[in-house]
């Protein structure tokens, strides 16, 4: 099948749900958006050399990485001032827009996955949100499976770690209450 | 806790569990394929972003140009294709209804209001349900913003909406917030209707919300620890984001704050 225009309409339809939602995970909703336009300009613009079958979605997953590290290198600058301020109380990064349900153990183990590097957040969220198997991790992130292997099992240890770090320090601090509140 | 637990634990904890779900119920099929115009403007946008930022994407206009076109005509298929049906132009009554249907919703003050006014068929995010609490309680001290004329495009199935927000949080403008934009989408046959594009509601944006998280925890740490950190509530229920509780008593403490956060923005943001 040539790579025409009814051809990329069909790899669109094929791969944008599941590209929007990775991009949201990562961003939030506002920003995933142009994300996700530009994924796709890219996809377009290399559609000569996309690899076909179930590597296409690990490809896309690829480029989405690049295009969001670029997002967030120049973004940078002016978050640098924010979190300065910030840094004077510990806060979770202001990297995600969508508002979400959080359950405390959720928000805890969220927590716990921005303390980690980026490269172990990223092979975390990849095989936790977008489902993939070891071998689709090894080429989305471009490395071995034996090193994919090694990599996730440390990632999930680390998140154990943190988790139970957060867990401790929540445990040891006193209990603060709202002042005249309902006692929730 | 093991590795695997924690594991299992960040599955459950996925932002974006039900993919399909979440475009179809925040953006709709009309806001991913968005109209050719809007989706050729945006694209131009980010290639010419992207030439800026990377001298190695510089191309010829033209193959902008035709990817843009491309993107643009893609959308178009898509949302063609999903809907199944050639759209029509809409009547007049079906503008008005689902304008009307839009006021409703931006009329309400509480949660039971939202309910009343819209019933459950009106698609929103679960998030504005739940912290509809919190930005009631902005709208009932005068910082609701002010909508202004809707538009409406398209027609059956569906009709999108768009309003115009001017946002009155000091300390939105302070941050060069001073427009917004309400999206919604209206299914005429079905008198349903969803909202499309979450603006920056006073109160309900991730920037001032951290700008009050900020603040309040730099300059009134007693308030912020009392009634707007997380920390402060034991129920589950309780939504933040930033760290900050989003709960009706945080935010009567913010808003007699919102004047001195947008003067200290305006400063710079010193430290105490």
């Amino acid at each position: 099948m040539s790579r025409d225009e009814e051809w990329f309409a069909d790899f669109y339809r094929r791969h944008v749900v599941s590209l929007n939602a990775y991009c949201v995970r990562r961003v939030g909703a506002v920003e995933a958006g142009d994300a996700v336009g530009r994924t796709f300009a890219i996809a377009w613009d290399r559609r000569g050399s996309l690899p076909t079958g179930a590597n296409e979605r690990a490809w896309l997953y690829g480029v989405a990485r690049n295009v969001l590290r670029h997002h967030w290198r120049s973004t940078a600058r002016s978050r640098r001032l924010v979190e300065k301020v910030a840094a004077l109380r510990p806060i979770p990064p202001a990297d995600v827009e969508t508002i979400v349900f959080e359950r405390s153990d959720h928000e805890r183990v969220l927590q716990a996955l921005r303390r980690l590097s980026e490269s172990d957040q990223e092979i975390l969220r990849l095989a936790a949100w977008e489902g993939l198997g070891q071998r689709r991790i090894a080429e989305t992130i471009g490395i071995t499976l034996a090193a994919t292997e090694k990599r996730l099992a440390r990632a999930k240890a680390r998140l154990a770690y943190q988790y139970d770090a957060l867990e401790s320090n929540r445990l040891l601090s006193p209990m603060r209450k709202r002042k005249g509140g309902d006692g929730r | 806790m093991t590795p695997d637990e924690a594991f299992t634990l960040l599955e459950e904890a996925n932002p974006v569990p039900d993919p399909l779900g979440y475009l179809e119920a925040v953006y709709s099929v009309s806001a991913v394929a968005a109209p050719h115009e809007l989706r050729r403007d945006t694209m131009q946008e980010i290639d010419q972003r992207a030439r800026k930022a990377d001298p190695s994407l510089r191309r010829p206009l033209i193959a902008i140009v035709g990817v843009t076109l491309v993107i643009g005509l893609v959308a178009t298929l898509v949302i063609l294709n999903m809907t199944r049906e050639t759209p029509v132009v809409s009547n007049e009554a079906d503008a008005e209804a689902a304008i009307q249907r839009v006021h409703d919703f931006l009329d309400a003050r509480s949660a039971s209001e939202l309910h009343a006014a819209v019933g459950t068929d009106f698609k929103v995010p679960q998030a504005v349900i739940t912290e509809w609490e919190w930005w009631a309680t902005f709208a009932e001290n005068g910082y609701r913003g002010e909508v202004g004329a809707c538009t409406t495009t398209g027609g059956s199935p569906s009709i999108t909406i768009s309003c115009p927000l001017i946002p009155s949080d000091p300390v939105l403008l302070a941050l060069g917030v001073d427009e917004g934009e309400l999206g919604f989408v209206y299914f005429p046959d079905a008198g349903s209707a969803g909202q499309l594009k979450a603006p920056h509601i006073d109160g309900g944006s991730s920037e001032n919300v951290q700008a009050y998280q900020v603040y309040l925890s730099a300059y009134q740490p007693e308030i912020y620890d009392q009634v707007c950190s997380r920390a402060a509530y034991e129920s589950e229920s309780v939504l933040s984001t930033n760290g900050l509780a989003l709960t009706p008593q945080c935010a009567k403490a913010v808003i007699p704050y919102l004047e001195d956060i947008a003067l200290w923005i305006e400063r710079g943001r010193p430290l105490p």
